[in-house]
């Protein structure tokens, strides 16, 4: 007897055929003996599927059927006979002196591919429940989360490509925004960031035609030419294997950036969701290689630049009309990088001033004469100040202007990936999301005007970091708003309240809308308190981010507890759900 | 002409003006000839999409769009920017002072070799043309059946394992007759059936994490009962585990199929003898293509098929599941006797056909205890059901479906026989029983078949003619007079084999062929193991009438025809 120790179990006799009993293990967990046939088998109590104690399951045939939602086991070996469910662990047994023994040891964790493979089968049938269980299990076996995500990115350019239309963007988002949340905490709220993302990348998938490149000759300026006019041509399905025939020329790295100009085109704007996309698409092509992210981007990248438009109403026809007129004069100032000053007053009251032509004319001699990253943090601070301050008596806009935040701080990875000039036509596209939010009545308020004071809040900085909390918990939206403003005055640290906010939305609310908005604050609260002036350093406007965030996610609050899953996988993770719950 | 350098003159530059193009003939291809931006451009004239001309399409940037669909083409290189497609054949073109010489001979196919991904295109998007065209230009540039063939099972497979329920098993049986229709036919004709099991055998093929085998310690004995009693609580999940894991230890491969059939043959099955025809369809996909082949359509049909739902039995349905389950000791003992006894095939018709199921099962027990072997009684269910066709009043409901269900039911217990054995057969038997009761309903008379008179006809003309009379009948949808036509055809001795395979193909080329392709293909079977039967031509004649009542005329034909056109390059030159 080497190796594990040897518990008693039971008398010989305490059983009486297909009877179960469970035993406790020395770890805390405990097992299922079961007496049928004249022999005893001895499996671990929690079954694999959701956690029941099966010794409350049917016995029958040398098989046990858990009596919840009835998956099966065979007794000798522990093998299930059903899908979207591991095998559940067996021991050894042993009579002597008319005792039953039951060995136990440690399990070794020899389960990294079935549990990978469940994962794949959660991912498959969008079950919510099996991938934050694979996933919690994988994490509490000791797998990388990178060898976690690399299986979600690849199903979900599959599922993409095979099963999906163009709100696919949608899943692209959470994809990208749960990752980069999700590397800002650890334990609970990272796994609940982590399950978000892999719920965006859930769904069937299929096989489809295999690509094939174009057959010689090559030519990336070719290839580039025909792609830009099937974009104009709003025809897909043609670009999908000019972009594989790039990349299988070694011209991959000029993808995105051609990608990026097609988005930023005149005729695309109000299409600012499918620039956001394609800006989430060149991060998660920067985070994967082309082997896990490349069908994602060749098949999403096509749809979004060869989408259908309809034709332009009037506005928008004049918008399209006036930057292409100031289209030649951004090829000039995108190539001398100036940095000089601007009226960011003048602008912003243009770019708010119902005149798209106003608007988009202050915005050319903004560009040709400012930095584009501190024009980027303009529009960005813009966005969030009007978060911070919009009215939620009726409807307050929230989609808008999220949108509105989300685009212009997207446009600092379009300058990353596509150049200076797409990020400078990009500015246009976050000019006129502006134009077309008009509806929602917010004041012009100057930008680098100190914000109003509010009343200092009571006790210290635990106490009100609490108190925005409990505001956002209890759907107070003014008070959230003001209690973050009070907070960040009395010069309490405002990364700490961003953290604890963060945790409150993801454990408690809708994350996955709130996820892309979310990484954005948490990215541009990071320039607003650095130290460089052009992406917002020692800006006034910048707290108004936090205070944005602060009312938003109380307003669009749905209370859906994304918490209770990820608590029950880990707690299952660590097998303790049927001593936890049912014993 | 200068030809040793393989390029030949095709035209004088001052024919072809910028921006124009013309077609011209090179090795017996037709050539597009264009003058785009400068530069001459020779590609296929043919459009690998539909075979339209490509000099009436529209020259842009370089790319090159057909005016018919508009799929589009790069003209330097050929490739087709969109799916479904082959990419376009393009020629060397030089320019040798003012002629234009092009180079054909020796320019290897576009995509050569790759037809298997067109085949995989029309798969997966069910196109009936990428279909047909696949499979045509396969045939016509010399892949083999067998290889095609391959492919189609395995597609079927997937498709079926992630797209359909136990009823996929109707999907199947297409491509199994499909394939054993055509293999009755010449080498010409073979496109249609092939075409209708491409058809059977496609659809979206969505991904599937492997089926992992049970650990130890399993047996064959333990894997069986689980199938069982899987099978018994409709749980297919749990008997598609048990099969793979069964073809992972090796050595119970042949054990499989006997298994699924003891598991449709149970009483609760009664009513759904389909299973039964099915899994005979199965058996023979793979004996021809092996496990490797059809391992995931195997045990993913087979364990959807046993675990399916069976609704809740009527009181009829009842009764007979009881009386059937009574026999099954005794069936279970039944072995095959060396020779059959003789079989009074004219009481046990009519008491198969009494309306009254006790006198049915009577007979048939009566029968196997008196060692009447079971194949001498899938003759007489067949035999019957094929009079019963040829008879069937077409006034109001013929019952065709029926019938042929009647049919396949008598032919599927050779079938079972072969995959299970003796006594498998015997039980199937009261299954096939169970059809021709449930089928009371129709008012066709009883009368001994022994009696199957063929009408002393008329017909004086040469075979030839009366076949072409035959098919005409059941073109112009005369009912009330193709059977008789094929009668006195056959009382005039004309051989009965050429006739048949005119018939199939005149209901292939004209009529909803996938859905008569099972009577079809088990009338083919049936004429061979009833030849020498009194009944025997009714077969024959059941067919040519069900075919005429049943007849929708979809023109599988032209899709086809036009297909096998295309593949020889004719289209572009045929038809425009």
């Amino acid at each position: 007897m080497d190796g594990g120790s040897w518990i008693r179990a039971a008398a010989c006799g305490d059983l009486a055929d297909g009877e179960a009993l469970a035993v406790a293990a020395p770890d805390g967990r405990t097992i299922a003996l079961f007496f049928t046939d004249g022999g005893y088998h001895a499996l671990d109590n929690q079954c694999p599927h959701m956690g029941f104690p099966l010794v409350r399951g049917l016995v029958r045939n040398g098989t046990v059927t858990c009596d919840w939602h009835g998956r099966s086991f065979d007794l000798a070996g522990g093998g299930c006979f059903h899908s979207q469910c591991d095998d559940v662990r067996v021991f050894e047994t042993e009579i002597r002196d008319g005792s039953v023994w039951i060995r136990v040891e440690a399990e070794a964790d020899d389960r990294r591919e079935a549990r990978l493979r469940l994962l794949w089968e959660g991912l498959l049938g969008d079950d919510r429940w099996t991938m934050s269980k694979a996933i919690a299990q994988l994490l509490h076996g000791g797998v990388p989360e990178a060898d976690i995500v690399e299986l979600v990115v690849r199903h979900v350019g599959r599922h993409i490509a095979s099963s999906h239309d163009l709100d696919a963007g949608d899943d692209v988002s959470r994809l990208i925004n749960g990752l980069k949340v999700g590397q800002r905490y650890e334990g609970e709220e990272r796994l609940i960031a982590l399950a978000i993302a892999a719920r965006s990348a859930a769904g069937p998938a299929a096989e489809r035609n295999e690509n094939v490149p174009m057959p010689p000759p090559y030519d990336w300026e070719r290839t580039a030419r025909w792609v830009r006019s099937f974009s104009r041509d709003r025809m897909g399905n043609r670009i999908e294997r000019c972009l594989y025939t790039a990349w299988t020329e070694g011209d991959g790295d000029r993808i995105l950036p051609l990608l990026l100009e097609c988005a930023v085109e005149p005729h695309f704007l109000d299409f600012g969701d499918s620039l956001i996309s394609l800006a989430y698409l060149a991060e998660l092509q920067e985070l994967f290689d082309w082997e896990q992210a490349g069908e994602l981007t060749f098949n999403l990248g096509a749809k979004l630049i060869g989408q259908p438009r309809q034709e332009p109403e009037r506005f928008r026809r004049d918008a399209v009309a006036r930057m292409r007129e100031l289209q030649a004069g951004l090829e000039d100032a995108a190539k001398t990088s100036a940095d000089g000053g601007f009226d960011e007053d003048a602008l912003t009251s243009a770019v708010t001033s119902v005149d798209i032509r106003r608007s988009f004319d202050a915005l050319a001699g903004a560009i040709s004469g400012a930095a584009l990253d501190r024009l980027i943090t303009t529009f960005v601070l813009l966005a969030a100040d009007r978060m911070a301050r919009t009215p939620v008596a009726v409807d307050a806009g929230w989609p808008n202007l999220t949108r509105e935040l989300n685009l212009a701080s997207s446009l600092r990875a379009v300058k990353k990936h596509g150049g200076a000039l797409a990020a400078a036509k990009g500015l246009f596209h976050a000019a006129w999301h502006v134009f077309a939010d008009r509806w929602i009545n917010i004041d012009h308020r100057t930008l680098g005007e100190p914000l109003p004071a509010q009343a200092p809040p009571a006790g210290n900085e635990d106490s009100a970091a609490a108190a925005v909390l409990e505001s956002i918990q209890i759907l107070d939206v003014e008070a959230a708003g003001a209690r973050v403003a009070g907070y960040l005055q009395a010069g309490y640290s405002g990364d700490r309240l961003l953290h604890d906010m963060g945790a409150v939305i993801l454990r408690d609310d809708t994350g996955h809308e709130i996820l892309p908005t979310l990484r954005t604050v948490l990215e541009e609260w990071g320039n607003a308190s650095g130290a460089d002036p052009a992406l917002g350093a020692g800006h006034p406007a910048g707290a108004q981010l936090l205070v944005g965030l602060a009312r938003y996610a109380t307003d669009v609050r749905s209370n859906s507890d994304g918490r209770s899953a990820a608590v029950t996988a880990m707690r299952f993770a660590e097998g303790r759900t049927t001593i936890e719950m049912f014993e | 002409m200068n030809v040793e350098d393989g390029f030949v003159r095709v035209a004088a530059v001052a024919d072809v003006p910028a921006g124009k193009a013309i077609a011209v003939r090179v090795e017996d291809r037709s050539v597009a000839l264009f003058n785009h931006e400068g530069t001459f451009y020779a590609t296929d004239n043919q459009c690998p999409h539909m075979g339209y001309p490509l000099i009436r399409g529209r020259a842009r940037n370089g790319v090159l769009q057909c005016d018919w669909h508009g799929w589009s083409y790069a003209m330097a290189g050929g490739g087709c920017f969109t799916g479904g497609c082959d990419d376009l054949d393009t020629f060397p073109v030089e320019v040798r002072g003012d002629e234009i010489h092009v180079k054909v001979a020796g320019i290897a196919s576009r995509r050569t070799g790759a037809h298997y991904l067109l085949l995989k295109e029309g798969l997966l998007s069910r196109d009936n043309w990428v279909l047909s065209k696949a499979v045509a230009i396969m045939l016509a540039q010399g892949v083999s059946e067998d290889e095609t063939l391959r492919l189609l099972v395995t597609h079927l497979g997937k498709h079926i394992a992630t797209e359909h329920d136990a009823n996929g098993s109707f999907r199947l049986v297409q491509v199994a007759n499909g394939i054993s229709v055509a293999r009755r036919l010449p080498p010409d004709d073979r496109l249609i059936p092939l075409m209708m099991a491409a058809k059977g055998a496609s659809g979206r093929a969505g991904d599937r994490p492997e089926r992992q085998v049970l650990p130890p310690p399993v047996t064959w004995e333990r894997l069986a009962a689980w199938v069982r009693m899987f099978s018994a609580d409709r749980d297919w999940e749990g008997i598609e585990k048990c099969l793979m894991t069964a073809r992972g230890l090796g050595g119970c491969d042949d054990r499989i199929l006997p298994l699924a059939f003891t598991c449709a043959l149970e009483p609760h099955f009664i009513g759904f003898g389909f299973n039964i025809i099915h899994l005979v369809r199965l058996g023979e996909l793979l004996d021809e293509f092996g496990w490797d082949v059809a391992e995931q359509l195997v045990c993913n049909l087979v364990a959807k098929m046993l675990g399916r739902h069976r609704g809740t039995p009527d009181g009829v349905r009842r009764e007979a599941i009881a009386a059937y389950a009574a026999l099954q000791a005794d069936l279970g003992a039944i072995a095959e006797p060396a020779r059959s006894a003789p079989l009074d095939e004219d009481a046990f018709g009519e008491a198969l056909l009494s309306g009254d199921l006790n006198a049915a099962f009577g007979a048939l027990t009566t029968a196997l205890q008196s060692g009447v072997h079971v194949g001498r009684i899938a003759d007489a269910m067949v035999m019957l059901a094929a009079d019963r066709m040829a008879r069937t009043p077409v006034s109001f409901n013929p019952g065709w479906w029926d019938l042929a269900a009647e049919m396949q039911m008598g032919s599927a217990i050779r079938g079972v026989q072969r995959y299970a054995g003796y006594a498998s057969a015997a039980k199937a038997a009261y299954h096939a029983a169970w059809r021709f009761y449930s089928n009371r309903w129709l008012n066709i008379p009883n009368r001994p078949l022994s009696k199957a008179a063929l009408d002393k006809g008329s017909e004086t003309t040469d075979a030839a003619a009366g076949r072409a009379a035959i098919v005409d009948a059941i073109a112009s949808i005369r009912i009330n007079d193709v059977g008789h036509l094929v009668r006195t055809h056959v009382a005039a001795g004309h051989p009965t084999d050429e006739l048949l395979r005119e018939v199939a193909l005149a209901l292939l080329k004209h009529d909803t062929g996938w859905d008569i392709l099972d009577t079809l293909r088990t009338v083919f079977d049936e004429t061979e193991a009833c030849r020498g039967h009194p009944a025997a031509h009714q077969l024959l004649v059941g067919l040519a009438r069900f075919t005429t009542g049943a007849r929708r005329s979809n023109n599988s034909d032209s899709a086809t025809r036009t297909a096998r056109r295309f593949a020889r390059r004719e289209t572009a030159v045929d038809l425009y």
